[in-house]
């Protein structure tokens, strides 16, 4: 692919392009798909968000199915022709393609170059051309021009993005401000355009016993909630918060409802609304808060709903580190850098192999929320005979659900 | 396929400007907020304005807290994913680790604040920080100050002494603030209104360590009644704001204090 032309080749073009190319973003950060295509990039060194119209005609594939690349930094650093060091700032899929996007800068002697990639399962890295496609801006700096000048030349205080979600025709944006630190939430509606809106909020957090004001909102989704769409936000050191968007009106101070606390010193990287079988093919609905320094967080919808309905947490945790709220299942998904829903069956992630360093795009059956072929156990061995009862059959089965995912169709035990 | 020269080009145009020679004099210093050379020992950030505009690696790598023995201070500092720079990478902020500025947290009972009361401290920028072009400062910038007691009162705009202008002048109106406040905050959450409540166009400067303000209007004070505009996001150097202390304890409620402060130019 043309992505692949060597360095030199490039460095030439980039000398006859001249410097700027309109409409490309300054930085890449976390990455949303909206209606019809559109693919909205948080440009927090730029001061906006960008949305981009990608090209139509791509098709769903034909079942669900596992991505297993196990070293995407290699496939990455290729496609951009970069030997630097690669940092990756959120993933996506597309809700038809089910092809991952991924937000992606490669810093190589202090120069950054960044890309947003389409990466396919098998493992094909597309970079974006951006700069070619259809696109509006919203601009995140909110400090009118008031004829007011300054002592020195000094920039308006912006918005680091932190988190995107687009539900119900509005893009919801969550930041730390790179001048004043406060919690943020905007509603901006989708086309860019007509006016957008801008709440803080304060919560009360538990493991501080502290209403607070300035902690940035690090991940959130909104969730349907009972017929109430929801912002369902995780702040670092772990509150988790419930916001009704109705109560997200420009310039209103709001008080979000802490439903959790979660567990201290960590940062939440992604909060995920999905619905997936269990073991015995009930379909429930479900909130997964993935976290940085801890386990991830499962929430079912049902018990996130009566949360949300009763007062909040009021009174600090009984002791440094204990968690209190709303019912969460940990899920073992340690080294996980980003995650997304991807399809009816798997969640997607971004996963750093803590032994090499690796950085792996790989799924993770949702139900299960592991992948077998991390493990060496006992059920390995070739002469490990699985009972014939119940309990071991099912045992069977589900992990030959697992190596046909994971791919290891071979290892497949009758 | 999606993948075009142009844009390819674009991504790697940065690359191309940094084989740039580097000039061979200095590049020139940063500054530091805030100025002050007593600090509270609760302060929230510091902001560092570059000469140029700066390169990738430039940020928290090239920044260091040292204690008065020149021993440098970890953790202070939050790390971000992304560093918090102005849109075009002349400003870094610098946000001291909330959970270490706040009273009763983990990291606060564990590390302590970075800053103690009485000790002195030396916030230094490295002079090989690089700016876009890959070029180095030249010359580290220093900011020595000594720690203060915590700062755990909110501004409070009915202490704050105006000085009202003559009608019909361009003199400044000059507010005494009693103490330190974010510089940002004065520079972009005071306004001057009219009497019909138009914000009035002019200039703000600052006084020394950013406990004074001053408003040069682009025309004449007019004989009637202005109204300074006091926005509720206002803050100190703490983080404090007006009614509403950084570290509120729950069940709280803000304390009154008045946004707006009426003055008349006199005639």
């Amino acid at each position: 692919m043309s992505a692949l032309k060597p360095l030199s080749v490039l460095a030439t073009l980039a000398l006859s392009a001249g410097a700027a190319v309109a409409d490309m973003p300054r930085s890449f950060g976390i990455l949303e798909f909206g209606p019809d295509n559109t693919l909205f990039v948080a440009d927090s060194a730029g001061g906006l968000i960008h949305a981009y119209t990608l090209p139509s005609g791509g098709e769903a594939p034909e079942q669900d199915a596992a991505f297993n690349l196990l070293d995407v930094d290699q496939l990455v650093a290729d496609a951009l022709g970069s030997s630097g060091r690669l940092v990756y700032s959120d993933l996506t899929v597309h809700p038809v393609t089910k092809v991952a996007y991924v937000s992606v800068t490669a810093t190589s002697d202090g120069v950054e170059t960044g890309a947003v990639v389409a990466i396919s399962r098998d493992g094909v890295v597309e970079i974006l051309d951006l700069g070619a496609l259809p696109s509006s801006q919203f601009t995140l700096e909110d400090t009118a021009d008031s004829g007011v000048t300054f002592w020195r030349d000094i920039p308006a205080p912006s918005l680091t993005v932190t988190d995107l979600d687009y539900a119900n025709g509005e893009l919801f944006v969550s930041g730390v401000s790179t001048g004043e630190f406060a919690s943020t939430l905007r509603r901006v509606p989708f086309p860019f355009g007509s006016e957008a809106s801008s709440t803080s909020i304060e919560i009360y957090h538990a493991a501080h016993n502290q209403n607070e004001t300035r902690a940035p909102i690090r991940a959130m989704e909104v969730v349907d909630i009972d017929g109430t769409p929801t912002a369902v936000a995780a702040y670092t050191c772990t509150p988790l918060v419930t916001i009704p968007v109705d109560a997200l009106a420009d310039g209103a101070h709001v008080t979000g409802k802490t439903i959790a606390e979660l567990g201290y010193g960590n940062t939440p990287l992604d909060v995920i609304s999905f619905s997936a079988a269990n073991f015995q093919g009930e379909v429930s609905n479900y909130v997964l808060v993935v976290n940085r320094e801890m386990d991830a967080d499962l929430i079912t919808l049902e018990n996130l709903t009566e949360a949300a309905a009763a007062p909040g947490l009021s009174e600090p945790v009984p002791y440094l580190g204990a968690t209190s709220g709303v019912q969460t299942v940990p899920l073992p998904l340690s080294g996980v850098v980003h995650m997304a829903d991807q399809d009816g069956q798997f969640l997607l992630a971004l996963r750093r192999d803590l032994d090499t360093g690796a950085m792996e795009l790989v799924s993770f059956r949702k139900g299960s929320f592991f992948r077998l072929s991390d493990f060496i156990s006992e059920y390995n061995f070739p002469d490990y005979a699985y009972a014939d009862d119940e309990m071991s059959n099912g045992i069977r089965m589900f992990q030959n659900l697992l190596k046909a995912d994971e791919g290891f169709p071979g290892q497949i035990r009758q | 396929m999606m993948v075009r020269a142009s844009v390819v080009a674009a991504l790697l145009c940065a690359a191309t400007m940094a084989s740039a020679t580097c000039p061979s004099r200095e590049l020139g210093q940063a500054d530091i907020y805030p100025t002050g050379d007593v600090l509270p020992e609760n302060m929230l950030r510091f902001y560092i304005y570059y000469p140029r505009s700066m390169g990738a690696s430039a940020g928290l790598a090239h920044i260091r807290l040292l204690d008065a023995e020149g021993t440098p201070i970890d953790g202070a500092f939050l790390p971000t994913r992304e560093e918090l720079w102005s849109p075009d990478r002349l400003r870094l902020t610098l946000l001291f680790d909330p959970g270490r500025v706040k009273t009763g947290l983990k990291a606060s009972a564990s590390l302590g604040r970075a800053l103690i009361a009485g000790e002195a401290y030396t916030l230094e920028v490295s002079g090989k920080s690089e700016d876009s072009n890959g070029c180095p400062l030249g010359r580290p910038t220093t900011h020595a100050f000594t720690a203060g007691p915590a700062d755990v009162d909110p501004p409070n705009p009915s202490t704050w002494t105006l000085t009202a202008p003559a009608a019909g002048s361009l003199a400044p109106l000059s507010i005494n603030l009693g103490s330190a406040h974010d510089h940002l905050s004065l520079a972009f959450r005071l306004r001057v209104l009219d009497a019909s409540g138009e914000i009035v166009p002019g200039q703000i400067a600052l006084g020394e360590a950013e406990k004074s303000w001053s408003f040069m209007p682009s025309r004449p004070w007019a004989a009637s009644q202005y109204a300074l505009a006091i926005e509720d996001s206002l803050e100190d150097l703490a983080g404090n704001r007006p009614g509403t202390p950084f570290d509120r304890p729950p069940g709280s409620d803000p304390l009154p204090w008045p946004n707006r402060v009426s003055f008349s130019p006199e005639g």
